[in-house]
């Protein structure tokens, strides 16, 4: 398993590849400019190029084309790296009407999830919701217990390729559930609602570690929780 | 005459503030920062501990049997219970023990899940459940060995539906024998630290009394110590603002440290969460506002009327109390910490966990501090910019200004323009912690984002303006250093306009997983992209000044050599943020610690330590030792990426920040891989390093301050006006009926102003109307 998403992973390549070549001009220009124009022995004074005397403004040492290069170029590739982090927004805030809605509520210091069953008549209780299922009878959602460094923390099982929204509120303060795995997370907030929509792949099977990403006091590290796609 | 005027006005002022504090309402602030369910306990109702209420706890016996199993009897008597006779509940208890185990005997209690004990039914309307009582019965099975501590609250309920008008109180009961109590690590450390500075100083001093006693005479200290306390000479200001800056530089260093070691190892226990809570919120706030604001506004003080050719700043006394806020809101700041209530709020403070019953007390006085510094800087504000527009020399336009000067006059707007809004912010939740006003409650109708609004409009803004005095004195420092005038002055100034327009409209980008409306999280992914631009313009212009020069290498150099590389990294991880997909994984990871830690230390710190090594012969007239400067920044620049670069695979795994202890994969559950218990070690290690490097500097500022060799006026071949003083300056900085006049090297012409300077001269005074001195 590997932290991020795909998402993530093409977008991060990507910069990697761009930042590289930027750190490369830089530091090769930074490199030759400093060595090639040291002072004779490094250390004396040097001849003043500009002739500097205190006091008086300096002969200009401009050259409009290469300003105009370095203003340009750098803007291109902003314009570039705009666009294609541009594409993924689209899939990550568009709501998939035939995705399973799933609560998230976070507490000082613990989250509540809750399956939501898609019809209230086959709900077996009223309420929070342990588990529910698809048009076929499996289960696609989850909830039990685990054990995280010797403390009960709940687990939520989820099946793969299956389109999920994260219904999002809080009962206190701002809090935010991180999916390790997918690299995703959003802030859960007090009065309002927010979400965040997935479909964990056949690759993401597996459990990994939840834990909240915005600090919410006392026993913010210790706020985990177990997410767990099954195929 | 005029002294009993004074005395009169006094006692007036005090008479009425007298009268005020009887007739001013009475105002209480939260009284528990809860640290444990033992402290607070229960959902208490009432503000404070009621001794009306007497809580009852039999049934524990004399002697301990191991393993034995006791009922006890939990009842209280005394307050509201019983007085009303339609009550819809009588009372409630919550029972915590150090060791054993509780359980029910009946559905009248619940076992809780940390094992405490609480009554059943917490509906008003529920009827004859556990909190229709006021006597409860648990069964307690005592430890195997040793003792336990009890602690049992009570409510003394009135039965009217609310908490309104019920009390409580608490009970403390030990049985068996008490451990003895372990040794903190923390505050083994603390002593250790304090030991070895008293020691430090006591044999330091007395080998200095030795050497000379009549040297400690009061008279001979008072003079220098009132001098400093008085002035208002922007140097004497400006060394103030410096070391004040320098010595919380290294308390942020040392709460760095402490927290470092707490995270050298995945499940580690040196500090409590409560205490690393408080250890990384007081590391922000140090660093950003006691560290590097004041660090900044030193160099402001002492380099700009040098640099401009002014006798002094436009203000001298609101100067000094720009200043003297500054160590009384360091005080408010760090007020929390001694009483152990320090705010635990990050050095952002969201809101509504900053105004919740869980944040610690100390973040009202944190408040207050920061309130105080939000004056601080706006008065402070006002001087530069008065300053800047008055007071250049003569025949210095705004386009011949250095660049420094222009930096300091970005950063001043910029600060001035973004302040207000943390200001604001900032008194609504002073004013929702202390007199209960309803800012930030988000059940009386608050808005949850909006303080990370006001805080991020203030927040971006901020960061650039610590570092564009940064980028001001890189560009000084390059120019002298390689003898070459810097490459493309006014695209230097532009881009500094750039980004000090750009970076009001990029803030959203901290909030990008907040919730807030996507069309917003959009818009400041453009601007906040475009941001690399005028940043680029920048770092290519400074390159190419070296280009055709003839570069001397002295620390200050090294040193801005040093910050082109880190700066250029810290921008480049800058760009992974703005592409929302990315940021969606590397938001609140350890990639922004290292992003911003290499923009804040690798840019900022770095700029002003080649500024420190640039400009301390100018001010104390003698010469920094070269060869131990070179020593701090070969440490100090090794260590320093030893420090930060981790850091930034850590983020990519997934490492969050802000969290006292992190978690290692295990068979159970993919988290972060086994190897970043070895990086987290390492920047450990390295952080140390990095901070012993900054004591070398520390070293050398005293030593070559005490007995460096004189330095001439102009040391490095600089043009800018501050060299044509003597160094240290003399006082005024330059002089008043000769001011230095602006020399041009190459032939100037000067044209009409610009529609900017012709802005400035419309809002300015005419110069003949001032001084009654015509007719």
């Amino acid at each position: 398993m590997e932290a991020g998403g795909d998402v993530f992973h093409m977008l991060f390549d990507e910069w990697n590849f761009w930042s590289a070549i930027v750190m490369i001009i830089v530091s090769v220009w930074l490199f030759h400019h400093s060595l090639k124009y040291r002072a004779k022995d490094g250390k004396s004074m040097g001849e003043s190029c500009d002739e500097f005397i205190p006091g008086v403004f300096p002969k200009e040492n401009d050259n409009l084309k290469m300003e105009l290069t370095w203003t340009i170029v750098p803007f291109i590739l902003i314009v570039y790296l705009t666009y294609i982090a541009w594409g993924p927004l689209d899939e990550m805030w568009s709501a998939d009407p035939d995705a399973h809605e799933i609560g998230v509520t976070a507490n000082q210091w613990f989250w509540d999830f809750d399956c939501m069953a898609d019809d209230p008549e086959d709900a077996e209780t009223i309420g929070q919701q342990n588990v529910a299922y698809n048009d076929d009878g499996e289960v696609i959602c989850e909830i039990s217990t685990i054990d995280v460094e010797g403390e009960t923390k709940p687990l939520l099982r989820v099946k793969a390729e299956q389109s999920l929204a994260f219904i999002m509120t809080s009962n206190d303060v701002t809090h935010a559930p991180f999916f390790l795995d997918w690299g995703i997370k959003e802030d859960t907030q007090p009065g309002m609602e927010t979400r965040l929509y997935y479909t964990p792949s056949v690759d993401e099977v597996g459990s990994s570690l939840l834990m909240c990403t915005e600090y919410c006091g006392k026993q913010h590290s210790t706020m985990t929780a177990v997410v767990e796609v099954f195929a | 005459m005029l002294s009993i005027h004074k005395n009169r006005r006094i006692i007036t002022i005090f008479g009425l503030l007298l009268v005020a504090l009887i007739f001013a309402p009475s105002a209480q602030s939260y009284p528990y920062g809860v640290s444990g369910v033992q402290d607070a306990g229960c959902t208490c109702h009432g503000q404070s501990l009621s001794p009306d209420v007497v809580p009852e706890l039999e049934g524990l016996p004399i002697e301990l049997e191991p393993g034995g199993t006791y009922l006890l009897n939990i009842s209280f008597t005394g307050g509201p219970s019983g007085e009303n006779p339609e009550a819809l509940a009588l009372g409630g208890f919550h029972l915590w023990t150090s060791a054993g185990t509780l359980a029910n005997v009946d559905e009248m209690v619940k076992i809780n899940p940390d094992g405490s004990a609480t009554h059943n039914g917490i509906d008003a309307t529920d009827t004859g459940q556990g909190n229709d009582q006021t006597e409860w019965q648990v069964e307690w099975t005592a430890p195997m060995d040793g003792g336990a501590k009890f602690i049992l609250h009570t409510n003394s309920v009135n039965g009217d539906g609310t908490s309104g008008g019920d009390y409580y109180n608490r009970l403390n009961l030990e049985i068996g024998p008490q451990p003895v109590e372990q040794a903190r690590g923390l505050v083994v450390l603390a002593s250790a630290i304090f030991l070895m500075a008293s020691i430090t100083f006591g044999t330091t001093t007395w080998v200095f009394y030795r050497r000379d006693p009549g040297a400690f005479a009061w008279e001979r200290f008072w003079p220098f110590l009132s001098d400093y306390l008085t002035s208002t000479d922007h140097k004497k200001v400006g060394t103030l603002y410096m070391v004040n800056g320098l010595f919380f530089l290294g308390v942020g260093g040392i709460f760095a440290l402490i927290f470092r070691l707490q995270l050298a190892s995945p499940g580690n226990d040196f500090l409590t969460q409560d205490e690393y809570n408080q250890f990384f919120t007081m590391h922000g706030t140090t660093m950003i506002f006691l560290a590097a604001m004041p660090m900044i506004a030193g160099f402001a003080n002492w380099i700009v009327p040098l640099q401009i050719g002014a006798p002094d700043l436009a203000l001298p006394r609101m100067n000094a109390l720009a200043f003297w806020l500054n160590p009384a809101a360091a005080l408010l700041i760090f007020t929390g910490i001694f009483s152990g209530q320090g705010a635990d709020t990050g050095w952002t403070g969201y809101a509504p966990y900053v105004v919740s019953n869980t944040a610690h007390s100390g973040a009202t006085l944190w408040v207050a501090g920061q309130i105080l510094l939000v004056a601080s800087s706006t008065v402070a504000g006002i001087n530069f910019m008065t300053t800047f527009c008055t007071m250049r020399a003569p025949g210095m336009g705004w386009m011949q200004m250095p660049l420094f000067s222009w930096s300091m006059l970005i950063a001043t707007l910029m600060l001035f323009i973004s302040i207000p809004a943390f200001g604001i912010g900032l008194i609504q939740v002073l004013l929702d912690r202390t007199i209960g006003t309803v800012f930030y409650e988000v059940a009386a109708g608050g808005d949850p984002l909006l303080w990370s609004h006001l805080f991020w409009y203030f927040g971006h803004p901020e960061v650039y303006v610590v570092v564009l005095p940064a980028f001001g004195v890189i560009s000084e420092v390059l120019s002298t250093s390689a003898r070459r005038t810097i490459f493309g002055y006014k695209s230097m100034v532009f881009a500094l306009a750039g980004i000090g327009i750009l970076g009001f409209i990029v803030y959203g980008h901290h909030m990008f997983t907040s919730g807030m409306s996507p069309v917003l999280r959009f818009v400041t992914m453009l601007t906040t992209m475009l941001v690399a631009v005028p940043t680029g313009i920048k770092v290519f212009n400074w390159l190419q000044t070296m280009h055709g020069g003839s570069l001397v290498y002295r620390t200050h150099t090294l040193w801005a050599l040093g910050f082109l590389v880190t700066f250029t990294l810290g921008g480049i991880s800058g760009m992974y943020f703005p592409a929302v997909a990315m940021d969606l994984h590397l938001h609140e990871t350890y990639f922004v610690v290292a992003h911003f830690h290499y923009v804040f230390v690798g840019g900022i710190i770095f700029g002003l330590y080649s500024g420190i090594y640039y400009w301390f012969p100018k001010a104390t007239g003698r010469m920094m030792n070269e060869k131990v400067g070179v020593i701090h920044f070969i440490t100090g620049f090794i260590s320093y990426n030893l420090v930060f670069w981790p850091m930034h695979r850590l983020g990519i795994q997934g490492m969050p920040r802000r969290q006292h202890t992190y978690f290692i994969t295990t068979d159970e559950y993919f988290a972060l891989p086994a190897e970043a218990a070895d990086w987290n070690m390492l920047i450990t290690i390295a952080a140390f390093m990095f901070f012993a490097s900054n004591l070398i500097l520390v070293y050398n500022m005293v030593s070559s301050g005490l007995r460096g060799q004189k330095a001439p006026s102009d040391p490095w071949g600089g043009w800018s006006m501050e060299w044509m003083v003597s160094s240290p300056p003399p006082t005024p900085s330059h002089n008043p009926s000769d001011l230095p006049v602006q020399q041009f090297a190459e032939i100037h012409d000067e044209g009409e102003p610009g529609l900017f300077g012709r802005m400035i001269e419309w809002m300015m005074i005419p110069e003949e109307s001032h001084g009654g001195e015509e007719e």
